[in-house]
């Protein structure tokens, strides 16, 4: 009866032990429009129902680099971040579509194009090298055939070089900001103007989403099943209350006005559901694997 | 007293105790270790932060341009859950959009020293102050680090469990297994090997463990053993070593357990007592290797006879019980019994030595006879004896009467005993007398019983008994004793000197200190042995065996004469006459009854001729009238006696007939 009576006590303990709660999927995404589903579905408590932790840094980069050393389970980026990490993971794969760039990165200046083209001078080119903001740089130089240029790179964090442009005193040399949404509206206001971005001007692709390796996503399927359904959910509260949405997001995006917010939007596509077959056929040209995607 | 099952408890209670009292320290010790470790990063955090906004920062508005760092900061360390700045009261710079104002004092944590893992899971905020210079003039902002509790809590949790799993749980399995490696293979065998060897119920299997084995098995060898002996110790102590029958221990224990079955349903069964007729004359004759034989012999006829149900013990040398339950009615059972006694007559082969003997058997029944073994045993030996005083190699079967002659017998047994005691037996002397001159040349002593209540007793109510019962030795002895004494007491008190014959019963030569008991009375008597004379009847010489002839020859040698009573009556062999040393015949009273008729008188004749032929002296007894003197006187023979002289007598009427008596002549003292 005694001897019952322990195995009884130990099976217990033992399944007490076994049923502790799931372990936390962590995840990493940066400052942009497209991830702000993220960023609604945190300040809505919606993660930790699932026990997923958000952080959030400023650079398209840094996500990555944080992905890679710090054990985040995923990270959010575009195809560029994808391929970097790749190279070293191969089992990485994109889960879950957020969004198409459609003129959500572009290339300002304080120059127009015809002045910089006539310009002879070293013109100071301020991006986040490590990311998709070289791709997009590349492409505005083959396409407006400034590779006779003679470019001064300046590698810094959006916010970094907003706050930088912003405290100098007007700046006179031929200056290009490869940037994104939100941070191209300081620019506006800087004196910056829009020459290319993936809507006019360049044939670039670019496609945001969140990414992770075979094992993590082996560990915690549940988790990122519902993230999917979280990020649909977000999305359908902005359809419902973009005012609501955006009052919860607007510190994950710089503080930008509502209308700012909006005119963000309509740089990006969502891409939460059916992809369309012409996109599917780019993404494939591209190279970009969508059979893992929820 | 401590079992081995609650020893190797405690032991294990005890080492458990032990492992956990280290474990709890390790622990403790490693919580603070860990604690110490999240401090110094969150202390590593805080000063370089604090130091590259102080040395980076060029206005305070420039310290916006730190969020992506203080961002990095946080996705880079999981303990930091938020990190902001603050100048006054107002949040500059924050990485949780929900943090609005600077957390008061009492809860932030500026001393990062000598913090407890409590103290850490309390302190939610650790702060720092950001020194700068504005132109000249020092401020400084408030830099804050927001714990990240439940990553910590899990942190903490996580290492717990992993101490629970490790350090609490594993300890716990290998000591359960290990006890019940122990209970399996030390105290299990151990509590087997108590069992065992307290109840030997169920032979224990083998065990693992050697040594243990080692144990078990001896103790399955000595217990078999012990087992085998006792079985054996058993059957000897039920079965009779020479015949291999029961014994009486086992005769008593199935004769109760058939007494207690017919007393149930009410049946009866008989008990027969088989004693072998003359066994001793075999052993005697034969040797006793010889005798033992036989009783195997007469043993498996036994068994050959009867069935295999019915009881047959050897009880005693020659002696067998036969107790049969099955019959369908009493002249079944008389076959049965003639059958078996019809066996045991007929002639035994015991080496190369035809042997006849017989048996005689009393048969008793239950529950008519007795309703115990004792009553049964003792009731079918009874009857075993009238067969015996019948003739022998027959059987009787127990009666009431029987009964009340045993009882008698017994009865009269302890009365003589009194008796002899109390004094109550008394020598009478008839003498014996010349049938030339009238002169008494002797004197017979015969014993008599004045019982205080009976009266007189004749000795032939009371001699046959005490030869029966062993009594005869003691009176015989007292007989002889008083003999001798009264015959020197008369001569020391210048009465006469007669020669007085005593009567020796055959039990008194069986009794093996009579030889002594003899010279040793001659001697303290100083009697002349020629004024003592024995009487014996034929059955002494009957039993013609070298120790009779012995001791006939050593009481001869002694100078005592010996006479044979009651010649004639029995067998008379002549032979008797020629081994035996015999001084004296006398003839029984019954020839002289008879005297008057011519076959009477022939036999008288032959007598006292062969007497004079072989010089012997003859006697007459019962001579009552004077015809019968004056026809002894005409055929020679010497002497009488009888009621015609004088009966037995009194000593002191014996005396008084001796000096008053015309018919006999006093031989003076020489």
């Amino acid at each position: 009866m005694k001897f019952k009576l322990l195995l009884l006590s130990l099976f217990i303990l033992l399944s007490a032990c076994s049923s502790k709660e799931a372990p936390q999927l962590k995840i990493i995404a940066n400052s942009w429009i497209g991830y702000s589903p993220l960023f609604y579905a945190k300040e809505s408590g919606w993660l930790d129902e699932h026990n997923i932790k958000l952080s959030t840094v400023v650079s398209l980069g840094e996500s990555m680099h944080i992905y890679q050393t710090n054990h985040m389970h995923a990270f959010t980026g575009t195809q560029y971040e994808y391929r970097q990490v790749l190279g070293q993971e191969r089992s990485l794969m994109p889960i879950i579509m957020f969004n198409r760039s459609n003129g959500g990165d572009m290339v300002m200046s304080n120059h127009s194009l015809k002045t910089l083209e006539e310009s002879s001078e070293t013109i100071d080119v301020y991006l986040e090298i490590n990311s998709i903001n070289h791709v997009v740089f590349k492409d505005f130089i083959k396409r407006n055939r400034l590779e006779n240029k003679t470019f001064n790179y300046i590698n810094n964090d959006q916010l970094r070089i907003v706050s930088e442009l912003e405290s100098l005193p007007k700046i006179k040399r031929p200056t290009i900001v490869v940037t994104y949404v939100p941070y191209n509206h300081k620019l506006k206001t800087l004196g910056f103007q829009t020459l290319g971005s993936t809507r006019n001007g360049l044939d670039l692709l670019v496609v945001d989403a969140l990414y992770t390796n075979k094992e993590n996503f082996a560990a915690h399927e549940n988790q990122f099943k519902a993230l999917k359904t979280i990020v649909d959910r977000s999305l359908q509260a902005l359809n419902n209350d973009p005012h609501e949405y955006y009052t919860k997001v607007k510190p994950y995006l710089e503080n930008n006005s509502f209308e700012e917010f909006q005119s963000g939007l309509q740089d990006i596509e969502w891409l939460n559901h059916e992809l369309s077959d012409a996109l599917v056929k780019r993404l494939n040209q591209a190279q970009f694997p969508i059979r893992d995607l929820m | 007293m401590l079992s081995i099952h609650r020893f190797v408890i405690a032991a294990l209670v005890f080492i458990i105790l032990v492992f956990y009292s280290v474990f709890a320290y390790y622990y403790l010790n490693d919580q603070q270790q860990k604690t110490n470790l999240i401090i110094e990063n969150i202390r590593h955090d805080l000063s370089e932060t604090a130091y590259i906004i102080s040395t980076e920062m060029r206005t305070i508005d420039s310290v916006k341009s730190f969020k992506s760092f203080l961002h990095r900061k946080v996705a880079n360390n999981p303990l930091i859950r938020a990190m902001a700045v603050s100048y006054g009261n107002h949040i500059l710079l924050s990485t949780d959009t929900s943090l609005s104002k600077p957390p008061p004092d009492k809860i932030t944590q500026s001393n990062l020293q000598n913090i407890s893992a409590q103290q850490l899971m309390g302190s939610q905020i650790f702060e720092t102050k950001i020194r700068f210079f504005i132109q000249d003039q020092p401020a400084q902002f408030e830099l804050f680090i927001y714990l990240d509790k439940n990553h910590v809590s899990n942190y903490f949790s996580e290492n717990q469990l992993n101490f629970l799993l490790v350090f609490g749980l594993t300890p716990l399995l290998v000591f359960l297994l290990l006890w019940l490696a122990l209970r399996k293979y030390i105290t299990h065998p151990l509590e087997h090997l108590r069992q065992y060897a307290y109840y030997q119920s169920e032979t224990p299997q083998h065990f693992k463990i050697r040594e243990l084995e080692y144990v078990r098995s001896s103790m399955v060898q000595t217990f078999h053993r012990l087992e085998h002996e006792r079985d054996e110790l058993y059957r000897l102590a039920r079965t009779d070593n020479l015949s291999g029958l029961a014994n009486r221990n086992q005769l008593n224990e199935r004769l109760g357990w058939l007494i207690d079955e017919a007393s149930r349903n009410k049946t009866e069964f008989a008990l027969l007592f088989v004693d072998l007729d003359n066994f001793k004359t075999v052993n005697d004759t034969l040797g006793h290797d010889i005798g033992d034989e036989l009783l195997k012999n007469i043993s498996g006829i036994l068994q050959e006879v009867l069935r295999k149900y019915d009881i047959i013990a050897r009880v005693g040398g020659d002696e067998f019980v036969i107790v049969l339950s099955h019959y369908k009615s009493m002249v079944e059972l008389s076959h049965i019994i003639q059958r078996v006694l019809e066996h045991i007559t007929s002639v035994h082969l015991v080496e190369s030595h035809p042997i006849k003997i017989s048996a005689s058997a009393g048969v008793v029944f239950y529950p008519k006879d007795g309703v115990d073994i004792t009553s049964l045993m003792k009731n079918a030996d009874i009857a075993m004896y009238e067969a015996k005083s019948a003739g022998k190699n027959q059987f009787k079967f127990f009666t009431e009467a029987l009964q009340q002659q045993v009882i008698q017998d017994i009865e009269l047994e302890q009365n003589m005993r009194r008796a002899l005691k109390n004094g109550e037996f008394r020598l009478y002397y008839q003498p014996k007398v010349s049938t030339r001159t009238g002169e008494v040349i002797g004197a017979e002593a015969l014993v008599r019983w004045i019982d205080p209540h009976k009266g007189l007793i004749p000795p032939n109510e009371f001699i046959p008994a005490a030869e029966k019962n062993g009594l005869m030795v003691d009176l015989g002895d007292w007989i002889l004793q008083e003999a001798v004494h009264q015959q020197t007491a008369w001569k020391k008190a210048g009465i006469i000197d007669l020669k007085i014959s005593v009567n020796l019963s055959p039990v008194q030569f069986l009794d093996t200190h009579f030889e002594n008991k003899f010279q040793s009375l001659l001697s303290s008597a100083r009697i002349k042995p020629n004024k003592l004379d024995i009487e014996m009847t034929e059955s002494v010489f009957m039993e013609d065996s070298p120790q009779n002839l012995r001791l006939l020859n050593k009481i001869r040698n002694y100078g005592v004469s010996i006479s044979l009573d009651d010649f004639g009556k029995g067998y008379s062999s002549l032979a008797y006459l020629k081994r035996f040393p015999i001084n004296t015949l006398k003839i029984d009273k019954s020839f002289m009854d008879d005297y008057a008729s011519e076959s009477g008188a022939i036999f008288i004749e032959t007598i006292v001729k062969i007497a004079k032929t072989l010089d012997l002296s003859v006697v007459a007894e019962g001579v009552e009238n004077q015809a019968q003197l004056e026809y002894l006187q005409s055929i020679g023979c010497e002497a009488y006696q009888g009621f015609y002289c004088a009966p037995p007598l009194p000593v002191e009427s014996f005396e008084h007939f001796l000096q008053q008596n015309s018919c006999c002549v006093l031989t003076p003292l020489q």
